[in-house]
C-alpha cells in the first residue's frame, strides 16, 4: 500500500516537474509568468491525441508533440513574449490571462467537446509486482521520463557553455548583454524549450488523466505553486518544490480526504511566511 | 490624437447599439424554446447532444406545429448556477419563451427551480437528477423527462444481489448527485441483504488520478466496487481501474454513464466486464430504436447516447403536447398539463409522466460491457418495466 | 504601478451621470434589464475595491474574488444558520471583511510585484478549493434560501427587482464616497507616497505595512459587501463566484475603466459585463473573442475610457477658453 503511495506521489511530482521547470527558466530569464502555460500542456495532450489518432502509434505522439508545442511557443516567443518584457507585471499576467481564454475555445472549436483519452504503448500497458503490490508499468514510466529531463537540463545547465549563458542571463541580465552574449537568442530558445517540456507533461500524462479542455486550469495553479515555493529561476528550487507538492498532495488525500485541496496551499502558506523569495529563488 | 480617439469611441458605440439591436430582433407568432444547457466549458458534449436529438425530433415536423414554426433558442448555462438563473431570467422574461428546457447540472435546475414556479413557465427537465426535483421541489411547471437519481440506482440493490454480490464498496464524486445515486443504491443492496465494506467520495471534477482510492478499493476484500461517474472522471476512473489489475479482484459495477457510449471510444477494453444500469443503451432492439440511432448516426457521425435520446424525447414530448392544443400556447397552466399528460413510445421504451410527482415512468436496463465487431458495445442483460420515483413530501 | 492622472470634479461629474444613467434605466428597463443592471452595480463594488487597492495602495491582487465569496458565504451563514435580520448581515460582513483583510496584509505585504499577485491567487484559490469540497458550505452545489433584508415597515418589498436596485444604487453611492473620502484624505496621501516611492516614506518615519495593510482592509471590505449584496440577489451562493478568473476579470475592468479613477471603474465593470453577455448570445466561441478582447486591452488601453473622458474635457475646455 505504501510503495504505491510513494510511486503515485513520485509520478504526480515528476509531471509537476515538467511543468515547473519550464515556466520557473522563463520567469527566471524574462520576469514573465506565463499563465498560459497550462495551455500549452493541454495543446501537447490534444496534438498528441491527433498524432497517435491518425498514425495509431504512441511514440510518435511522444516524439512529435513536444517538438510542435516548442515550435508554437517559438512563435508566441517571437509574436507576442518578444515585446511584453517592460510591461508591468499586472499587464504581462492579464495578457496570458486572456491567452488561457483563446486556447480553451480554440482547443474546443479545433477538436469537439468530447473528453479523449491515448492508450498506453503495448509495451508498456501491462503492470508489475512490486513487493507484492501490482502496479501499471505505465507510471513508471512517467517517473522515468521525469528523471530523465532532470539529468539532462542538469548537464545542460551547469555543465555546458549554452547552460553558462543561460544561467548569466538569469542572474544579471544587463551585463550578460554586455559580454556581448546574444540574449535573445537565449530567451527564445529557452522560452521555445519551456514550452515544448509542457507540451511533453500533457502527452506524456495523457494516458492516465485523458485528454479534455479544461485540463489546463487543473494543473496551473499547482504548478504556479511549485515555483513560487521552489523559488524562480532554479533547476533545485523546481526539483524541491515539485516533490514537495507532489509528496504532500497524494498524501493529503490519503490521509486527509476531505482537506485534500487544501493542505497544498496551506504549506505553500507556511513556506512563504517564512521565505518570501522561494526556497532557492535567483532572483 | 483627439479626432482618432473620439472615432474610436465612435465605432465602440455603433458596435454596442448594434448587437443590441440585433439581438431584440424575433417574431412573435413562433412557438419559443428556451434551452438552458452548458454549451462551453467540460460538459459541452452533453449539452451538445440534447440539442442535437432535440432538433432531429422538431426537423421530423420541419419545424412547425399546427401552422406555427418551432423556434430554439439557446442560453449557454455553462455549468455554474449563477449565470445559468440569470440566462434563465432573460430568456423567460426578455425573450418570453414559451416553455424552458435544460438542465445538465442538478444545482442549476435547483437554482432555477423557484424562479420557473414563480413565472408560471413550463419547465422541462432534459436531464438533472436530482431527487428533490420530482419530490419536495416538486410543482405542476415541471415536468421530468429524464430520471431521478433513485429511479437509476435502486433496482441495482435487489439485482447484484440476485446476482451474487454480497459486498459493496462505494465510490462517486463528492457532490449531491454522487451521494444520492449511492444513497439510493445502498438502500435497496442492504434490504436485500448486502453489506457496504466501504465508501468514499473524490473531490468533484477536481479528481484525476484514482491512485489513492483504487488501493484502498482492491484491498478491501468486497465483491463489487459501485461507481458512479460522468465525463472525464468516467473515463479517467475505468482505465486506471484497469491499469491497477480491479477487475482481477472483484466486479465493477455501476450507474451506466460511467461506460456511456460517449466514453466507451477514449475507455475501449479496459470497460470490458462494467455491469451498469440506464434507462438508455443503444443495443434496445426496436424498430422505433433502430430508425433514431440510424438517423443520428446519419446527420452527427456518432453513436446516440442515453443524453441525446432524452433531448429527442423532449422535443417528441413538446410536439404532441402543442398539437393537442392546436398550437394554443397562450394559457401557461394547460400548456404544463398537456405536457405532463403526454405519453410516447420513444427509442427508450414505453414513457409516461407519472401524475403525482410529474417525474418520467420508464424502463431500466441492467447491461454488461461486452466486445463485438465493432468494439465494446453495451449488452442488454435484464429489462426492468416501469421504474417509477417515490416521489416522497411532493405535493402536487 | 502608475495611476490615471487625478482630476477630482471630472470623477465626481463622471459618478453623478453614471449614477443618473442608472436611476433611468432601472426605471425604463425591463425585468431581465433591471436584474443585470443590479450585477453591474454589484461587479462595480467589486471593480472599485480593486480600483482603489491597485490606484491608491498600489497592490495588484489576482485572488480577491475570495473576498466576494467570504462576503456571500459568511452572509449566508449569518442568516441560515444564526438568523440573524439580512441587513444586519450585511453590514457584519463588511466588518470581518475589513478585520480579514487587514491581517492577511500584515503577513502578505512582505512580498512584492509579482510575487504579490500569486500569492493572492494562491490564497484565493485555496478559499474557493475550500468553499468547493467543505460540505457543510453546500460544496459545489451551493446553498440556497438567502433573504432580501426587510422594508416592509417602509412600504418596501425588496423583493421587487426595482426597489432592489435602488437599494444596491445607495450603497454603491455610499461606498463611492467612502472610498472618495480616504482618497483624499491623509490616508490616501499616504497611499500614494508609498504607491510611488515607499523606501522614502520609510525614510520619513511612516508607517508602510500599517497603511498597506489598511487600504488593503479597506478594498477587502468593499469586495465582502459585493459578495454579501451578490448572494441576497440571487437568493445562493456557489463556490464559482470565488474563482480566480473573477478576479482577472475584475482587473480586466479596471483597465478598462483606467486604474486609480474610482469611477471609471464602475463604467469598465458595465461595459465588461455587458459586452460579455452580449458576447455569449451571439456565438458559441465567446470566450476566444473574449479572450483577445483582453489581450487587445491590455496592450492598448493605457489610461482606460477614463483617459478617453480626460482628453476630450480638456478638448473641450480648450475650446471654451
Amino acid at each position: 500500500m505504501l510503495i504505491t503511495e510513494i510511486l503515485n506521489a513520485l509520478q504526480f511530482s515528476m509531471t509537476l516537474f515538467l511543468l515547473s521547470i519550464g515556466l520557473t527558466i522563463v520567469f527566471g530569464l524574462m520576469k514573465i509568468v506565463n499563465l498560459a502555460h497550462g495551455t500549452l500542456y493541454m495543446l501537447g495532450a490534444y496534438l498528441g491525441l491527433s498524432i497517435w489518432t491518425f498514425s495509431n502509434s504512441f511514440w510518435l505522439a511522444f516524439f512529435f508533440a513536444p517538438l510542435a508545442t516548442a515550435l508554437i511557443g517559438a512563435i508566441l516567443y517571437s509574436c507576442l513574449f518578444k515585446f511584453i518584457q517592460r510591461v508591468d507585471p499586472m499587464r504581462q499576467v492579464l495578457l496570458t490571462f486572456g491567452l488561457i481564454y483563446v486556447g480553451l475555445d480554440s482547443v474546443r472549436l479545433l477538436w469537439g467537446s468530447m473528453s479523449h483519452s491515448i492508450s498506453a504503448p503495448e509495451l508498456l500497458s501491462n503492470s508489475i509486482q512490486i513487493v507484492g503490490e501490482t502496479y501499471p508499468t505505465y507510471r513508471l514510466f512517467v517517473i522515468f521520463v521525469g528523471l530523465f529531463v532532470l539529468v539532462v537540463l542538469y548537464f545542460l545547465l551547469e555543465k555546458s557553455k549554452m547552460g553558462a549563458m543561460v544561467r548569466a542571463s538569469v542572474d544579471d541580465h544587463e551585463t550578460t548583454q554586455m559580454l556581448g552574449i546574444n540574449t535573445n537568442k537565449i530567451l527564445f530558445y529557452s522560452f521555445s524549450l519551456g514550452c515544448g517540456l509542457a507540451g511533453l507533461a500533457g502527452v506524456t500524462v495523457a494516458p492516465i488523466v485523458g485528454v479534455e479542455a479544461g485540463m489546463d486550469m487543473e494543473v496551473l495553479v499547482l504548478t504556479l505553486i511549485v515555483v513560487v515555493v521552489g523559488g524562480p529561476g532554479s533547476l533545485k528550487g523546481a526539483l524541491v518544490g515539485s516533490l514537495l507538492i507532489g509528496f504532500i498532495d497524494t498524501f493529503g488525500k490519503v490521509f486527509f480526504p476531505e482537506l485534500a485541496l487544501i493542505t497544498m496551499y496551506a504549506a505553500m502558506a507556511l513556506i512563504l511566511i517564512f521565505k518570501p523569495d522561494g526556497m532557492y529563488s535567483k532572483l | 490624437m483627439g479626432a482618432l480617439v473620439s472615432m474610436k469611441y465612435k465605432i465602440f458605440l455603433m458596435i454596442i447599439v448594434f448587437i443590441l439591436f440585433t439581438s431584440s430582433l424575433s417574431k412573435a407568432e413562433n412557438i419559443k424554446i428556451g434551452l438552458l444547457l452548458p454549451y462551453s466549458g467540460a460538459v459541452a458534449i452533453i449539452g451538445e447532444e440534447i440539442t442535437n436529438a432535440l432538433e432531429l425530433a422538431f426537423e421530423e415536423v420541419n419545424f412547425e406545429v399546427s401552422g406555427r414554426k418551432l423556434e430554439i433558442i439557446r442560453a449557454d448555462s455553462e455549468y455554474k448556477p449563477n449565470i445559468a438563473l440569470k440566462k434563465a431570467r432573460e430568456l423567460i422574461s426578455s425573450e418570453k419563451v414559451d416553455i424552458l428546457a435544460g438542465t445538465v447540472s442538478s444545482s442549476v435546475a435547483l437554482a432555477v427551480r423557484d424562479l420557473v414556479v414563480a413565472t408560471k413557465t413550463p419547465f422541462i427537465v432534459a436531464n438533472a437528477g436530482a431527487n428533490q426535483i420530482t419530490r419536495e421541489k416538486c410543482s405542476k411547471y415541471i415536468i421530468r423527462v429524464s430520471f431521478s437519481n433513485h429511479q437509476i440506482n435502486a433496482p441495482m440493490g435487489p439485482w447484484l444481489s440476485n446476482y451474487g454480490i454480497k459486498t459493496a464498496f462505494l465510490l462517486s464524486a463528492n457532490y449531491a448527485a454522487g451521494k444520492e445515486q449511492m444513497a439510493a443504491f445502498k438502500n435497496t443492496f442492504e434490504e436485500s441483504g448486502g453489506k457496504i465494506v466501504g465508501e468514499e467520495y473524490t473531490p468533484h471534477r477536481k479528481t484525476k488520478d484514482f491512485g489513492p482510492y483504487l488501493g484502498r478499493i482492491k484491498n478491501s476484500g468486497a465483491d463489487a466496487v459501485y461507481v458512479f461517474y460522468a465525463g472525464g472522471e468516467a473515463i479517467n476512473f475505468i482505465k486506471q481501474a484497469h491499469s491497477f489489475g480491479l477487475s482481477d479482484v472483484m466486479k465493477i459495477t455501476g450507474a451506466g454513464w460511467t461506460t456511456s457510449p460517449l466514453f466507451i471510444p477514449a475507455q475501449k477494453e479496459s470497460a470490458l466486464g462494467f455491469i451498469g444500469i440506464l434507462n438508455y443503451v443503444p443495443s434496445i432492439e426496436t424498430d422505433v430504436n433502430k430508425n433514431f440511432k440510424r438517423m443520428y448516426q446519419e446527420k452527427y457521425g456518432r453513436i446516440a447516447s442515453e443524453f441525446a435520446v432524452q433531448g429527442y424525447d423532449v422535443g417528441k414530448m413538446i410536439i404532441e403536447a402543442v398539437q393537442s392544443l392546436s398550437g394554443n400556447t397562450s394559457d401557461k397552466n394547460l400548456l404544463a398539463e398537456k405536457l405532463s399528460k403526454v405519453s410516447i413510445l420513444g427509442p427508450r421504451g414505453r414513457l409516461d409522466i407519472d401524475p403525482k410527482t410529474n417525474n418520467v415512468i420508464q424502463n431500466m436496463y441492467v447491461f454488461e460491457v461486452v466486445n463485438s465487431d465493432e468494439g465494446p458495445i453495451l449488452k442488454v442483460l435484464d429489462k426492468i418495466e416501469a421504474v417509477k420515483d417515490p416521489g416522497t413530501n411532493c405535493l402536487l | 504601478m502608475s495611476a490615471v492622472q487625478y482630476d477630482k470634479q471630472l470623477r465626481s461629474y463622471l459618478f453623478l451621470a453614471l449614477c443618473c444613467s442608472a436611476i433611468l434605466i432601472n426605471i425604463f428597463g425591463d425585468y431581465f434589464t433591471q436584474f443585470l443592471l443590479a450585477e453591474i452595480i454589484i461587479l462595480s463594488l467589486f471593480a472599485m475595491s480593486l480600483d482603489f487597492l491597485a490606484g491608491r495602495g498600489g497592490m495588484i491582487s489576482l485572488g480577491h474574488a475570495m473576498f466576494l465569496g467570504i462576503g456571500a458565504y459568511t452572509t449566508t451563514i449569518l442568516y441560515i444558520y444564526l438568523s440573524i435580520d439580512p441587513f444586519l448581515c450585511s453590514l457584519i460582513t463588511i466588518i470581518i471583511g475589513l478585520i480579514l483583510g487587514y491581517l492577511i496584509a500584515l503577513i502578505i505585504t512582505k512580498t512584492h510585484g509579482i510575487f504579490f499577485i500569486m500569492i493572492t491567487l494562491a490564497l484565493g484559490e485555496m478559499f474557493h478549493s475550500w468553499a468547493f469540497t467543505n460540505d457543510s458550505l453546500g460544496g459545489s452545489d451551493g446553498i440556497s434560501g438567502i433573504a432580501r433584508p426587510d422594508l416592509l415597515f417602509m412600504g418596501l418589498d425588496l423583493n421587487e427587482p426595482l426597489l432592489f436596485t435602488y437599494y444596491l444604487i445607495v450603497w454603491l453611492i455610499l461606498s463611492y464616497l467612502f472610498l472618495s473620502a480616504i482618497t483624499d484624505s491623509p490616508l490616501g496621501r499616504n497611499l500614494d507616497a508609498i504607491r510611488q516611492n515607499s523606501n522614502r516614506v520609510l525614510s520619513l518615519g511612516g508607517s508602510v505595512k500599517f497603511y498597506k495593510s489598511a487600504s488593503f482592509g479597506i478594498s477587502s471590505a468593499i469586495a465582502c459587501l459585493a459578495g454579501s449584496l451578490y448572494a441576497q440577489l440571487n437568493g445562493f451562493v456557489s463556490p464559482e463566484l470565488s474563482h480566480w478568473t473573477v478576479s482577472g476579470e475584475g482587473l480586466i475592468m479596471i483597465i478598462v475603466g483606467g486604474i486609480g479613477s474610482l469611477s471609471g471603474a464602475i463604467l469598465g465593470a458595465a461595459v465588461v459585463h455587458v459586452l460579455q453577455h452580449e458576447l455569449s448570445k451571439l456565438v458559441d466561441w465567446w470566450m476566444l473573442l473574449m479572450g483577445g478582447g483582453f489581450i487587445l486591452i491590455v496592450l492598448f488601453m493605457k489610461d482606460g475610457l477614463w483617459g478617453i473622458i480626460l482628453k476630450f474635457k480638456n478638448y473641450i475646455m480648450e475650446k471654451i477658453c
